[in-house]
């Protein structure tokens, strides 16, 4: 079921988008001033799709060490690895889960490297109900109510790229989950 | 090679300068108004009285001897009657060195006026009619002095009392001179061209020393600035980029490094905001 997890509408970023940021860019770092007009078009393009490849969230994952944070579900995944009991289910009403990560770009004109364009990705997840299982120290999802996710880039303080969208390819009502999709167990590590 | 060309170019005019103006003339051959000047610069030399004695035949006898109008006395070399068929004033002297030759000695008490003594101006050599072609000369202050109404030596017209060739002057085909009759200001030009021509060339010397020792800190400055350097190496991934033959190889790689996530659990509702249920196999 893990694998059906996912956004409805991945993020990505597109060649202007990557030039906003390189622009905002050059006016801190000269050197990525003198070679801005070369990294416009298509380089830029190319960039976005490099970036598009990094912006592949694995969303679960995200949501996971959100969930795992929550007191109940920590020491229920405790209690799953330290004995062989029935997995524990663990109910969450509303709540928001906001992951910060660092999205960093790499680049080099003519052999000699640029100074990287770190970007912040900021992810929040308004979920209004989720349930989860605690079985052999790890988090199932069960079910996953409504969320929504908005994702927003940034170069500093400026916004290069925001993004709403859903989750999709989970199940809204626990009790009608199809035992033959397979549950896959997020790696969650829980300080024990 | 080319250093070399051009400091043998260079040794070979300083030595034909020095050499042109090794030879100084008298400075009686000079224009009275530039005369001291030019003996105080040591560009001519006063007449001894070698000079006016000449030792030799040859000397002697490749001057002609011309008497003034005032009774002076002057000996012209003679090649100056050949070279100085232009002008009417040395046509003069050419026509009075001539009509020297020819006349008979006068006798002193033939017009019973006693003549003045003749005062001879003895040249060592012909640089006279340089002297005489270009600039009136005057008769000596001793000449003036017992001449009333001096003239000027080539306005002497040919006076029937020209004064008589004394036996003693001889009359010989004059002796070729290697120097032309106008040597001062030749030796001065030739010695204004060869100073140029050494600050030319030792300018353009000088200047291309400068240069290829410029060159070398001209290629330091124009050379771009290097761009950033990373401390680590760049990833090469999916983002590599192979431009065209002519652009720039511009590569891109990124990554995403993992930060920090929290979770807010929203206002609880109720007493059961976060419900935990002991599953069973036995309920499942």
């Amino acid at each position: 079921m893990h694998d059906a997890v996912r956004l409805s509408a991945p993020i990505e970023v597109t060649g202007d988008d990557v030039e906003r940021a390189l622009f905002e860019q050059s006016t801190d770092e000269l050197a990525v001033a003198r070679v801005f007009d070369r990294l416009r078009g298509a380089p830029a393009e190319r960039a976005a799709e490099a970036l598009n490849h990094a912006l592949e969230v694995d969303i679960f994952e995200v949501l996971a060490q959100g969930w795992a944070r929550v007191p109940a579900v920590r020491s229920a995944v405790q209690r799953s690895a330290l004995m062989e009991v029935p997995p524990a289910l663990v109910n969450l009403g509303r709540h928001n889960i906001a992951s910060t990560s660092r999205v960093v770009l790499d680049s080099s004109v003519a052999q000699s490297a640029l100074p990287p364009l770190t970007l912040t990705l900021e992810i929040v997840a308004d979920v209004l109900s989720a349930t989860l299982a605690a079985r052999e120290g790890r988090i199932e999802l069960v079910a996953l109510g409504e969320a929504s996710v908005v994702a927003r880039l940034k170069y500093k303080s400026v916004l290069v790229k925001e993004h709403a969208t859903g989750v999709s390819g989970v199940l809204r009502d626990p009790f009608k989950r199809q035992p033959s999709a397979p549950d896959r167990q997020a790696s969650v590590d829980i300080q024990i | 090679m080319r250093v070399q060309i051009s400091w043998l170019l260079s040794a070979t005019l300083l030595f034909g300068a020095t050499a042109a103006t090794a030879q100084s003339f008298p400075c009686a051959s000079v224009a009275p108004e530039v005369r001291d000047r030019v003996r105080e610069a040591g560009a001519c030399r006063d007449a001894t009285p070698g000079d006016a004695e000449p030792t030799d035949a040859a000397p002697a006898s490749s001057t002609v001897t011309v008497r003034l109008s005032d009774g002076t006395v002057v000996r012209v070399p003679r090649e100056i009657s050949s070279i100085t068929s232009d002008g009417r004033k040395r046509a003069a002297v050419d026509e009075t060195a001539a009509r020297a030759k020819v006349l008979p000695p006068p006798e002193p008490e033939a017009s019973g006026d006693p003549a003045p003594a003749p005062q001879k101006v003895e040249v060592p050599d012909g640089s006279l009619a340089g002297a005489a072609g270009t600039t009136p000369v005057t008769a000596p202050p001793t000449a003036a002095a017992a001449s009333s109404a001096p003239a000027p030596a080539t306005d002497v017209a040919p006076a029937p009392a020209a004064a008589p060739v004394p036996a003693s002057e001889p009359t010989a085909p004059p002796a070729p001179r290697g120097r032309p009759p106008i040597a001062f200001p030749a030796n001065a030009a030739l010695v204004l061209g060869a100073g140029v021509l050494l600050g030319l060339l030792f300018g353009a010397l000088l200047m291309r020393q400068w240069l290829r020792r410029r060159e070398p800190a001209a290629d330091v400055i124009a050379a771009p600035p290097p761009l950033y350097q990373h401390q680590q190496p760049v990833e090469t991934g999916a983002g590599d980029v192979s431009e065209t033959g002519a652009a720039p190889e511009i590569r891109f790689a990124a990554r995403r490094e993992p930060g920090e996530t929290t979770i807010v659990m929203a206002p609880l509702r109720d007493a059961d905001q976060v419900a935990i249920e002991q599953a069973s196999d036995h309920h499942a």
